[in-house]
């Protein structure tokens, strides 16, 4: 998960470019639907994005709400037992996802937009500006996102607003990366050149020009950031490191009931199971959505 | 005066987390145990009847990390308590109901001429793991390191008021004289605090282990292991029985208990309290649990808003459900508190304080009555550091608890790291906490030591009653002024303690010598620094 | 004559690897002072007195200037002195040495046994391309890449250590004078979950550059000399589709270094990661400040080398210096 560029690394000799061959996001998107992959990833995420979301309005009992003795796999009133600290199993299921996905797309949001920016910003700017903006990025880069996220929470104590910052500024220098390879071929083409000779501000030459014809991109990777910014908030909370202490979090759920695990299995089966679906089901959807933009099946994603 | 520590164990032992930090360090004070102490059912004594046999390695799991230390008069955490236990001695040590005895002591006696001035004589012929002969020197200066401000060692605090190192004199080579400065009915609790080690002239941290113990520490690396070589020439004869002792650390409890169940150690110090059962219906493993005095606890600052108000201290106590608290955090290995500290003490039921429970009704009228309201209500964050198990889930249930109260009291739990020492811990309005077991009255002098509460600065009669108690001499009188203590504590006190929890120790049963006592040291003070234990 | 720009290049990169080193180092000593919380109060808990915490403070040079501690640490660092641990008073060298050296071998073995495993699936994905193996593949690869670590070591620890097949021990166990090869058996599981970690990245992007070998003139052309398609597969195809791969194994390396703070974590593998985590929960600043070096050094080493073995096997890129 994580971190990797690695697919889609505009580093790669080849890398970038491949935009130039892509409509707009919503014929991409209509492709993209058209792949059986891409169809299953949209069921599997819809449906833990729903629980995420209606979760907590169906949940038998409260996130901290005590049901009955601790690690009981059968306990009375319950679906799936009580975990080890002796609350519903499935009610901390079905609360547990959905601070995990507001704090993911908050943090995708924050860390695609200002990547996004810094990317084009570079790539439009060129010469000495974009070298140092580009280095001075990957200096960040230097430092695995789980390392810089640990250190920095450390620093302030997790509060929901110190996850998506952290999450969200980690991802910048990636996001920017791959964004600026995808527009260096757009700034050389001629509308671009056009646009300034008529005189448009250079601005309006990065939001109006340049912006719409990477916008493809720019969809394959805000999908992709948001299954990394899932793993990543979960792996925090498996560290210990959560807001959520009052509520539940699938990932602070794993850590929580992974020493009963032979005892209670459903504390750790259950959050496993919602992460790798999330998770999956997005990368499916990304899949598809790369797979029509970089033509990844076409084997052209280098050319 | 005080009383000491008999048994410090983590309670976060208990709970299941991995506990870092060891308050119950022999936090040495001094204790008060003659008479007072003593009622402590004695389950299992005769431990075996086969007569103990030599050789073999003992291999001890613990968990531990890299901030383990070795150093023969503090700990960091319970694997550092395992170690030092193996290598160091104090003067007297508690025997099995609780008394200060010199069986296990280096002192051949220890006599109070007054309550102010005691004399020790040392035993004949004990040597350090050198080959030095213990001397009154290595004891002066024991006292000189225990009381050495810059070490910050565990006793510094409780015994700074009543100790003064120029005032601890050699007599002659087998003879120490301590004038106190202030009385304490019984100073020799104090020296059996297992951290108030006797240790060699010149002994530091960073030099060379050399204590008087059992076993040698032959080698140390933190957050691994450490091993320990019998003491060949030790003081009792015949023993110690092993030939090395191995104490291995492990990350994190659940890896202590794997270890153990698939054979790579012979004993787990502090296993998980929901392992109890699972452990104990294995086959070739013995689990060893003890119902100690040490407790969880929620501190509310009498000093500082909104808990200088009696009223909120009380609608506090009335909004937290102990049985449940039990139930959650503790998994039911415990007792129920009643805002009382001192379990093991024979005091501790004098005035039969009927138990307090829940009463949402009640606090809300307490709260009402402070001034607070559903639009302006009493909001509160609760933090409990990560490194002590048992702290966050009491934290967490707290304020799932107070949710009953409609919104007028609002508690957040907030789980902390390494950092609550510095920034939370006897700083903020309320925060949690916890002890090892004490007698009632060196409870009272090691929570002012730390000044945890502050209620005895807040409440000056509070203060008088207790400084009477700890100089008096006869028993009865004492009693009374405890009794009345224990009414301030009860009504108005700054500690609410809703469980005091058990810890449990679990073994492969070829291991033998191990005694089921409560209040003490995990594995009954790890067998002695496992000079009682041996391999069937 | 035709080894002089590669050289320059060579020294070029490394000068600029050796300068955004700096730049970290800096970094790196700046957000660890600025963590906040007193280390030595930290440090000595319940217990800590004024006069020990200021004592502390004076062992561990923290009542000097900041630009001179850096320094100090920096001119450290590079004479080999690498300071001592705040909470095991161990000098560095002693206390993390066999951790690193446990984590480079976890390391290694992990990409030991994922390179060649992600670029055989990538070559034949390639060659079987849209047909079942290649779909598969990549379904399967795509499974994996989508999980975070510490879920795709949950699923294997149940599946092969508890529930499914009690095969293998869910933790390793190694004693501090041991080897970290001396518990194999306990280094299956940590090393599969970072091979699943890093094997569909290699793989995909072995596959694209495959993909593109094989239509590429030369492929044409020798097959049209006749040449068996064996031939044609390892003498042109294989080395000529392994350049672009090279960028990928280095950031996947350097991604390891990362991954290892989860991985060792839940399988209680005494590496750098737990280390890692430890020092930051007790702020024992040489700790964060050395392994944060390390990781940081790891990667700007394995991408110099990237770039380099990128530039030496790509025949057009090396004529373009």
């Amino acid at each position: 998960m994580t971190v990797i560029d690695a697919g889609h690394a505009p580093s790669t000799p080849s890398g970038s470019a491949s935009v130039l061959a892509v409509d707009r996001p919503p014929s991409v998107l209509r492709q993209a639907l058209r792949m059986r992959r891409t169809q299953i990833g949209l069921v599997v995420a819809g449906v833990m994005v729903a629980i995420a979301l209606f979760g907590p309005y169906l949940a038998p009992y409260g996130a901290r709400e005590y049901v009955g003795s601790p690690n009981v796999r059968n306990a009375p009133k319950t679906r799936f037992g009580t975990d080890y600290f002796g609350q519903d199993v499935w009610s901390r299921f079905l609360h547990g996802g959905r601070s995990i996905l507001i704090l993911a797309v908050c943090a995708t949001i924050l860390g695609v937009g200002l990547g996004t920016l810094f990317g084009l910003a570079a790539a439009y700017a060129r010469g000495r500006t974009d070298e140092l903006l580009m280095r001075a990025l990957d200096i960040l880069l230097a430092f695995p996102q789980v390392l810089l996220s640990l250190v920095v929470i450390a620093m302030f104590s997790p509060s929901g607003f110190v996850v998506v910052l952290t999450v969200g500024f980690t991802t910048v220098p990636r996001v920017a990366r791959i964004m600026r390879g995808a527009a260096i071929g757009v700034v050389e083409r001629d509308f671009i050149g056009a646009a300034e000779a008529i005189g448009e501000s250079r601005r309006r030459v990065l939001f109006s020009e340049i912006l719409p014809n990477v916008s493809a991109t720019l969809l394959v990777e805000a999908n992709l950031r948001l299954t990394y910014a899932v793993g990543l908030i979960a792996s925090l909370s498996f560290l210990g490191f959560t807001p959520e202490l009052n509520s539940a979090n699938w990932g602070l759920m794993i850590q929580e009931n992974g020493s009963a695990l032979t005892v209670q299995p459903w504390g750790v089966f259950l959050p496993t199971f919602a992460i790798a679906a999330l998770t999956v089901g997005n990368g499916l959807i990304s899949d598809g959505l790369s797979r029509v933009v970089a033509g990844i099946d076409r084997g052209k994603a280098n050319v | 005066m005080d009383i000491n520590d008999p048994s410090t164990h983590d309670p976060a032992s208990s709970s299941g987390g991995i506990s870092r930090r060891d308050l119950f360090k022999g936090v040495g004070a001094f204790a008060i145990t003659t008479g007072l102490i003593g009622g402590i059912p004695l389950t299992a004594s005769a431990a075996t009847a086969s007569k103990p046999k030599r050789g073999g390695t003992l291999r001890v799991g613990v968990v531990g990390s890299t901030n383990d230390i070795l150093d023969a008069q503090t700990i960091v955490a319970k694997a550092d308590q395992a170690r030092l236990m193996a290598g160091f001695e104090t003067l007297l040590a508690f025997d099995e109901n609780f008394k200060p005895s010199n069986k296990y002591g280096l002192a051949e006696s220890v006599v109070g001429k007054s309550t102010t001035d005691y004399v020790i004589t040392l035993k004949k012929g004990i040597k350090f793991h050198s080959g030095k002969a213990v001397t009154a020197d290595d004891v002066v200066y024991s006292f000189q390191r225990l009381l050495d401000a810059k070490l910050a060692l565990p006793s510094y605090k409780a015994l700074k008021d009543f100790i003064d190192p120029a005032q601890v004199k050699k007599i002659d080579a087998r003879t120490v004289e301590i004038t106190l400065l202030k009385p304490s009915v019984d100073f020799k609790s104090t020296l059996c605090a297992y951290t108030n080690t006797i240790v060699p002239v010149g002994y530091t941290r960073e030099g060379t282990q050399i204590g008087t113990g059992p076993y040698k520490v032959a080698s140390f690396t933190p957050g691994r292991e450490s091993r320990h070589v019998r003491n060949a020439s030790y003081w009792q004869k015949g023993k110690p029985y092993f030939n090395e002792v191995v104490i291995q650390d492990f990350a994190d409890k659940p890896a202590l208990v794997n270890a153990l169940r698939s054979g790579q150690i012979d004993a787990a110090i502090d296993v998980p309290l929901t392992d109890i059962g699972p452990l104990s219906t294995t086959p070739g493993v013995k689990v060893n649990e003890v119902a100690g005095g040490a407790w969880l606890t929620i501190v509310m600052l009498t000093d500082k808003a909104p808990f200088n108000d009696p009223k909120v201290r009380q609608a506090m106590r009335l909004v937290i459900n102990r049985q449940e608290i039990l139930d959650r955090a503790l998994q039911g290995h415990g007792r129920l508190g009643n805002d009382l500290f001192g379990y093991i003490d024979e005091t501790y039921n004098a005035n039969k304080f009927a138990q307090r429970t829940q009463d949402i009704a009640k606090a809300v009228a307490l709260l009402t009555a402070a001034g607070y309201s559903k639009d302006k209500p009493l909001e509160v964050d609760l933090p409990a550091p990560d490194d002590t198990g048992g702290l966050i889930p009491m934290a967490q249930a707290f304020a799932e608890q107070a949710k009953a109260t409609g919104g007028i009291l609002k508690v957040n739990a907030k789980a902390m790291d390494s950092t609550y020492w510095d920034t939370t811990y006897a700083k903020t309005p309320i925060y949690t906490s916890y002890w090892s077991p004490r007698a009632y009255l060196a409870q009272i002098g090691a929570t002012a030591g730390y000044g945890e509460t502050l209620y005895e600065k807040t409440n000056t009669k509070y203060n008088d009653l207790y400084v009477a108690a700890v100089g008096e001499a006869d028993d009865a009188k004492r009693l009374a002024l405890i009794k009345q203590l224990q009414q301030f504590d009860y009504d108005d006190g700054a500690y609410i303690i809703p469980v005091f929890n058990s810890f449990a120790d679990a073994y492969k049963d070829k291991l033998q010598g191990i005694v089921n006592r409560p209040g003490q040291l995990n594995l009954d003070y790890y067998g002695r620094g496992f000079q009682e234990l041996w391999f069937k | 004559m035709r080894h002089t720009p590669i050289l320059r290049f060579v020294a070029k990169r490394v000068l600029f690897g050796l300068l955004t080193l700096l730049v970290i180092s800096v970094l790196i000593f700046g957000v660890t002072q600025a963590l906040p919380s007193d280390p030595a109060a930290v440090m000595l808990g319940r217990d800590a007195t004024p006069e020990a915490v200021a004592a502390l403070r004076h062992d561990f040079g923290m009542d000097r200037s900041l630009p001179s501690q850096y320094t100090h640490w920096l001119g450290g660092v590079v004479s080999g002195d690498l300071g001592t641990s705040f909470s095991t008073r161990l000098p560095l060298s002693e206390y993390i040495t066999p951790r690193v050296a446990n984590s480079l071998f976890l390391l290694a073995c992990a990409g030991l046994v994922s390179i060649p495993i992600s670029l055989a699936i990538g070559a034949y994905a390639a060659l079987k391309r849209d047909k079942g193996f290649d779909n598969a593949s990549s379904l399967v690869l795509l499974v994996l890449a989508a999980m975070p670590e510490f879920v795709v070591g949950t699923l294997l620890v149940i599946l092969l250590a508890t529930f499914v097949f009690k095969v293998l021990p869910a933790t390793t166990y190694l004693s501090p004078d041991q080897p970290p090869w001396a518990d194999m058996k306990g280094l299956v599981l940590p090393v599969l979950t970072l091979v699943c970690a890093v094997t569909p990245y290699v793989a995909r992007v072995m596959r694209a550059s495959m993909v593109e070998v094989l239509e590429s003139d030369y492929v044409e052309m020798a097959r049209l000399k006749g040449m068996p398609e064996r031939t044609v597969l390892l003498r042109h195809a294989l080395p000529n589709s392994v350049g672009p791969v090279f960028q990928v194994i280095a950031l996947n390396l350097a991604y390891l270094a990362g991954g290892v703070i989860i991985v060792e974590r839940l399988f209680n593998f005494p590496g750098i990661g737990s280390a890692l985590g430890e020092a930051v929960r007790s702020r024992d600043l040489p700790v964060v400040q050395f392994l944060a070096l390390v990781i940081a050094a790891v990667y700007v080493l394995t991408n110099l080398l990237a770039d380099v073995g990128t530039v030496l096997v790509t025949p057009r890129l090396r004529t373009r210096l």
